[in-house]
């Protein structure tokens, strides 16, 4: 049963997601980037499922479920991930503006 | 999320690169302390090396400086150059000569005529050339005792006339040989000049002639023979072409009779040069001080002590105009060398006359450099003129006529020094110990192997029955002479005795063989090695070599040499030795440029504090390294993580959009 297989996936992605939203509380990025690799894989595979077979009643139910708390971690690990990146943002900022500059203080810079 | 436009194509749409440098820049900060403290570190090692090279033009103009000759400078003046020209050693009496010359001296010229061809065949022997004063009124000839005969083999190989010329120029015997052709028909004359001017060069010529047996008749070698005191042809064979004479001078009233024009022992500390006679006239000599070089010496003194001194007061000062502080401001090493110079041209020294810089017009300036005061030096030059060498120079002054003072090293104090002699040098002789045997035969008796001075020599003499004991000596001594020995072969009693020139205990004579050495020498010849002078300078046992005495290693007096030359034993008085301001000023100057001096030990340490700082520099551009590297390996994760994320979520989100227009259709 396909839709079955669909299912079980879609729900050990979120099982997975939740894992995630740990590993980004606790800023182990390499833990966060093997678990969405294994989120990937899966989510790779849910495609030729649901090709196959679209799910129905209670089952897509579960499914909507599923994709709305994976949909919920991945805000949540973004809006741990993102001051990283904003990080990065900033010094680009700065670097558009100055070149490489020999900046020997660590504060925080604004966006401009 | 601000984007801005990038080539590195990444999910973020961030340039990898400037952020990771950025962030790596971030944290340089360490580093830029560590390079600004040696790039500090650099810039006092080149002010030091600025110092170090400031000082070694000093020290090489205080070298340049130490020898008395820049300071005891004199002038002479000749009335007429063309008559005589003059020099003077420094210790001259400043004073005014009237000379007179009436007589220039010349070396004696004899000649032998009436050879067709240079290819000629003279003869075969022996020649001997030796050299002494001929007295006419009693026909008498005294050999020059300090100038050995020489003898020369005329072979088959040599026994042209050209032959015979090469031959005696070739020997060295202090006479030059040359063919002259008076364009007659037996026109070529063999000329035989004195190297030597003088009544005492007067040449003598003996023959040992092997072609016809007559050692003095005009044939065969014998042609050659001149006695003064023979008759013409049987004996004195060549011809008076010049006669030897004597340079004769007046001076001040005193006749003066010299062998050579070159005169150095008329007039103290002058030596005259003389050219021509002066027809009876008085010719004037003045010898002054010569106050340009003194002047010039002493200004010299002055501007290198003033450069330095500009030198390191730019280094150690701050310059209120330009608020730039001296790389070496405040630097104890320096300000001490500073201090150093400054009171090692204020203090007074032991000389006697003079004995500080302000006496001879050299004092401070308000701004702290040095100036002459030419008028107070003139009037040094003036009156203590032999005083002003010891204030700048190393000068020792022996109370004892015949203690000299020869020289000194760097470590040698300035002191008065009492010399005692417990022992004076001698020379080291061989003293054979039966008369030797006259006859020298070929390949029997004619070879002889001595060492003189520890250097071996193997002698060969001349085969031949030697007249006298004289004549063998003679022939011994030009065969030393030639191999190069420094000793003299004299007549002690019938016998022979060898005596090295030189003094102290490597001077030894010593017979070590040869098929001679007992027909010479005797069976059992008396060697005696020399003795080094022996006694104290200071009260400390001195170091004797030869006739010099050196102060001991540890002693003020250390290296200190003097030479001893003869006189009693026991106490001989004072050296009084004394170390002017150029020679002290070059020691220390050389001392602090040394690899042990104060300059070497801080540049090493600041070498070591640069090494340490490298070291650390090292370290910290690894781990900026691995930091860089972990920043890049962390963005990349991240960025690779939200590309994956997206395109999840788009997918995702794609499905709940589905849903939605399904339920909604």
């Amino acid at each position: 049963m396909l839709h079955d297989n669909a299912l079980a996936i879609y729900e050990s992605v979120a099982l997975l997601t939740t894992e995630m939203v740990v590993a980004a509380r606790k800023q182990d990025w390499e833990k966060l980037a093997e678990l969405e690799a294994n989120c990937a894989d899966y989510v790779e595979k849910l495609k030729d499922y649901e090709q196959a077979e679209p799910l129905t009643g209670k089952a897509l139910a579960r499914k909507l479920a599923s994709i709305k708390k994976i949909l919920a971690d991945d805000r949540e690990i973004r809006d741990l991930v993102d001051p990283w990146m904003v990080k990065f943002s900033n010094m680009m900022t700065i670097n558009a503006a100055h070149g490489q500059s020999q900046s020997t203080k660590r504060h925080k810079h604004t966006l401009q | 999320m601000t984007s801005p436009v990038t080539s590195s194509g990444s999910a973020s749409g961030l340039d990898v690169n400037s952020i990771v440098s950025a962030l790596v820049n971030a944290d340089k900060g360490t580093l830029n302390n560590l390079t600004a403290q040696k790039t500090a570190y650099n810039s006092k090692l080149s002010a030091i090396g600025t110092l170090k090279s400031a000082l070694a033009t000093y020290q090489t103009a205080m070298s340049g400086l130490t020898s008395a000759s820049k300071f005891n400078a004199q002038v002479v003046t000749a009335g007429d150059t063309s008559v005589f020209t003059a020099t003077a050693s420094g210790s001259a009496s400043v004073s005014n000569y009237a000379i007179t010359v009436s007589q220039l001296a010349q070396p004696q010229k004899i000649a032998l005529a009436g050879f067709a061809n240079t290819t000629d065949v003279v003869g075969t022997g022996t020649l001997n050339i030796s050299f002494g004063s001929y007295a006419s009124g009693t026909n008498t000839f005294t050999s020059n005792t300090s100038k050995p005969g020489v003898s020369i083999t005329i072979d088959s190989s040599n026994n042209t006339l050209a032959g015979v010329r090469d031959a005696i120029n070739a020997a060295n015997a202090g006479v030059t040989a040359t063919i002259v052709n008076d364009g007659s028909a037996s026109g070529n004359r063999l000329v035989i000049t004195s190297k030597d001017s003088g009544l005492e060069n007067t040449i003598k010529i003996s023959v040992a002639d092997t072609s016809d047996g007559s050692n003095t008749d005009a044939s065969g070698l014998s042609q050659l023979a001149y006695d003064p005191t023979a008759t013409s042809g049987a004996g004195k064979n060549l011809s008076e072409m010049q006669a030897a004479k004597n340079a004769l001078l007046n001076i001040d009233g005193i006749a003066v009779s010299k062998s050579s024009n070159t005169i150095t022992d008329a007039i103290d500390g002058v030596t005259l040069n003389l050219l021509k006679t002066s027809s009876g006239v008085p010719v004037s000599l003045s010898v002054s001080n010569d106050s340009t070089t003194v002047q010039a010496s002493v200004t010299a003194f002055v501007n290198a002590y003033n450069a330095l001194d500009k030198t390191i007061r730019g280094l150690t000062s701050y310059d209120a105009t330009t608020q730039v502080a001296g790389l070496l401001l405040g630097d104890s090493t320096v300000n001490n060398i500073a201090s150093q110079l400054k009171a090692s041209v204020t203090q007074s020294l032991g000389t006697d006359t003079l004995s500080s810089l302000s006496q001879i017009g050299v004092a401070f300036q308000r701004d702290g450099s040095l100036a002459v005061d030419s008028t107070k030096l003139q009037s040094a030059i003036t009156n203590n003129f032999g005083s002003i060498s010891a204030l700048f120079t190393a000068a020792g002054k022996a109370t004892d006529q015949l203690v000299t003072y020869t020289s000194s090293t760097d470590k040698t104090q300035a002191g008065n020094y009492a010399v005692t002699v417990s022992q004076l040098a001698t020379k080291g002789s061989l003293q054979a110990s039966s008369a030797p045997n006259l006859t020298i035969t070929q390949g029997a008796n004619d070879q002889v192997n001595l060492t003189v001075n520890g250097v071996s020599y193997s002698l060969t003499l001349t085969a031949g029955i030697y007249a006298t004991t004289q004549d063998l000596i003679n022939e011994l001594q030009t065969r030393l002479t030639q191999a190069g020995a420094a000793a003299q072969v004299s007549n002690n009693a019938g016998t022979l005795k060898i005596t090295s020139n030189n003094y102290g205990s490597g001077s030894a004579v010593a017979v070590t063989g040869g098929s001679g050495a007992t027909d010479l020498f005797g069976g059992s010849p008396t060697a005696t090695t020399g003795l080094d002078v022996a006694g104290t300078i200071n009260g400390v046992a001195a170091i004797g070599a030869g006739q010099t005495l050196t102060g001991a290693f540890g002693d003020a007096s250390q290296g200190l040499k003097i030479n001893i030359a003869d006189g009693t034993l026991g106490a001989r008085g004072t050296i009084n030795f004394t170390l002017g301001f150029a020679s002290q000023l070059n020691t220390f100057t050389t001392n602090l440029l040394s690899s042990s001096g104060a300059l070497s030990t801080k540049t090493d340490g600041i070498n070591t504090s640069i090494d340490r700082l490298n070291d650390q520099m090292d370290a910290e551009n690894t781990r900026l390294t691995k930091l860089e590297a972990s920043y890049r390996a962390q963005y990349t994760a991240l960025d690779t993580l939200i590309s994956s994320m997206n395109a999840t979520s788009s997918y995702l989100t794609q499905q709940i959009a589905q849903f939605t227009a399904n339920s909604k259709s």
